[in-house]
């Protein structure tokens, strides 16, 4: 039998922790379908939640829709843009949805009867749902920044939904003069993977600091403070000094208006003339849950937080980066969490059955360097309603901490990315 | 490294409650670890103990 190194063990508890404690239930018995739960969306929210629907209830009929006929995984993609991976490596197939049974329909839901229970699609059909799971993941909001829109996000691209525009702005990168100005415009919060742009300006100026190192990186922010921000500077100091300039909102730092023929950014008072100009746009809750009415005016989905579903719609769950679940971040850890126990929600709700108390985690690795990471996690609970952290854990990895500290995670940080492809997606895409 | 594979429920306990108390040098499992109960730390171990 092949032993599981205690490294991988580890990950392998981090990321099935929200889950076990609670219940592994026993498995429902096999015989006549006892639902029909339809999942919109296959990313880590949406394939997590098939998959382990089937797992815990093989009796549950469950299809999920998405028009992709496999998905690129966000997290590592900057390492992808740092020039530490291949962006090829971040692709993921649906196999491991289609052997635990999860009927896959490659399409589009376009629109939802939540008095019929039906869900329509866009080439013309419609499923019937007991139970529906809405996972969109984000819609960019554009014109915001003023000037960004698709056309502009060729010249200028944001790099926030992984494929050609990660590669884009990576051969921007590798095509820039010594000496050239990287601009990374932040939005403000909350946005998609909080620590996403500071681990990439830290990755870009890994980059810059081995090929062009006169080169500069500007990150311009709509906020006054970002996740791990202090593991963040004492990581900067030590490896990049002079190379990352942060400005915070405060010090006139939010991108109002962006001029791509120009390169220019503009905020209230300045005007930035740039290189290479990586711009985060603002965002929301994707496009089904808008369209749909699941959104309030925050553009983001609010939930019941005891089984996600949602507060505008009866019988329509929403999970992933679109639902409104703070304190945990929209990260790929997050989703994959209120998946599972959504799932087991659903699972409760369809036999009738009081859903038990849900049991969340969250794990955020940023890497800075090949060999030094830092990390953020968060364990919660349901308290009056609302999802919190449980008082005592979590928290940010320890400031000071030795460069074998710092190796280690970022050892298991790949070890996390691993466990967690496998875990959604299925054991299928491993990728070691 | 020391493998837990196959390793018995009452070894991976202790492992985590080792972590709880910020021993056994975690990196992040002391932070994961102080999130549960003895009794879901409990339910968690027999839960990896069974793992094929």
């Amino acid at each position: 039998m092949q032993q599981l190194p205690r490294r991988r063990f580890l990950k392998t508890l981090a990321s099935v922790s929200a889950l076990s404690p609670l219940c592994l239930p026993e498995i429902g018995s096999a015989g006549s379908m006892s639902g029909r739960v339809v999942l919109a969306g296959g990313g880590f929210a949406g394939a997590t939640c098939a998959r382990y629907l089937r797992r815990i209830d093989p009796s549950v009929a469950v299809t999920l829709v998405d028009p992709q006929d496999g998905y690129h995984a966000c997290p590592m993609s900057n390492w992808v843009i740092g020039g530490l991976r291949q962006s090829g490596s971040l692709a993921v197939n649906r196999d491991g949805l289609a052997a635990a049974g999860v009927n896959v329909v490659r399409d589009s839901a376009i629109t939802i009867d939540g008095n019929a229970r039906k869900v329509t699609l866009a080439a013309g059909s419609t499923l019937e749902y007991d139970r529906l799971v809405v996972a969109p993941g984000i819609e960019f909001k554009w014109g915001s920044p003023e000037g960004y829109d698709q056309a502009a996000a060729e010249v200028m691209p944001h790099a926030w939904q992984t494929g050609p525009q990660t590669t884009l702005l990576q051969h921007q990168l590798e095509a820039m003069e010594d000496g050239g100005v990287v601009v990374i415009a932040v939005p403000a919060a909350p946005f998609r993977c909080p620590p996403g742009p500071y681990e990439r300006a830290s990755l870009i100026a890994h980059y810059l600091k081995n090929n062009k190192p006169k080169s500069k990186i500007i990150i311009l922010d709509a906020n006054d403070k970002f996740s791990k921000q202090a593991l963040f500077k004492e990581a900067w100091d030590a490896l990049y000094p002079g190379m990352i300039e942060w400005v915070p909102v405060t010090e006139d730092g939010a991108v109002k208006r962006v001029d791509p023929k120009a390169m220019a950014l503009y905020t209230e008072l300045g005007e930035h003339k740039v290189s290479v100009a990586n711009v985060i746009p603002a965002q929301g809750a994707g496009r089904l849950a808008a369209d749909a009415g699941l959104t309030d005016e925050s553009g983001w989905c609010p939930i019941d937080a005891k089984t996600f579903e949602s507060r505008n719609m009866p019988g329509v769950h929403v999970i992933g980066d679109a639902c409104i679940a703070n304190p945990m971040p929209k990260s790929a850890s997050a989703a994959n969490s209120q998946a599972k126990n959504c799932a087991l929600a659903i699972r409760a709700l369809l036999r009738g059955e009081e859903p038990g108390e849900p049991s969340l985690h969250n794990t955020c690795y940023s890497l800075v360097a090949p060999d030094y990471a830092i990390s953020i996690n968060g364990i919660y609970r349901l308290a009056n309603g609302k999802i919190v952290a449980v008082e005592g854990s979590g928290g940010v990895s320890p400031s000071g901490a030795t460069p074998e500290f710092r190796a280690r995670e970022a050892e298991y940080n790949q070890g996390w990315y691993e466990s967690i492809i496998a875990d959604s997606f299925g054991q299928a895409n491993r990728t070691s | 490294m020391p493998t837990l594979n196959g390793k018995p429920a009452t070894y991976i306990l202790r492992r985590l409650r080792e972590f709880r108390e910020g021993r056994g040098s975690p990196t992040i499992m002391d932070r994961i670890a102080k999130g549960y109960t003895d009794d879901e730390l409990t339910r968690i171990a027999d839960y990896l103990s069974k793992l094929p």
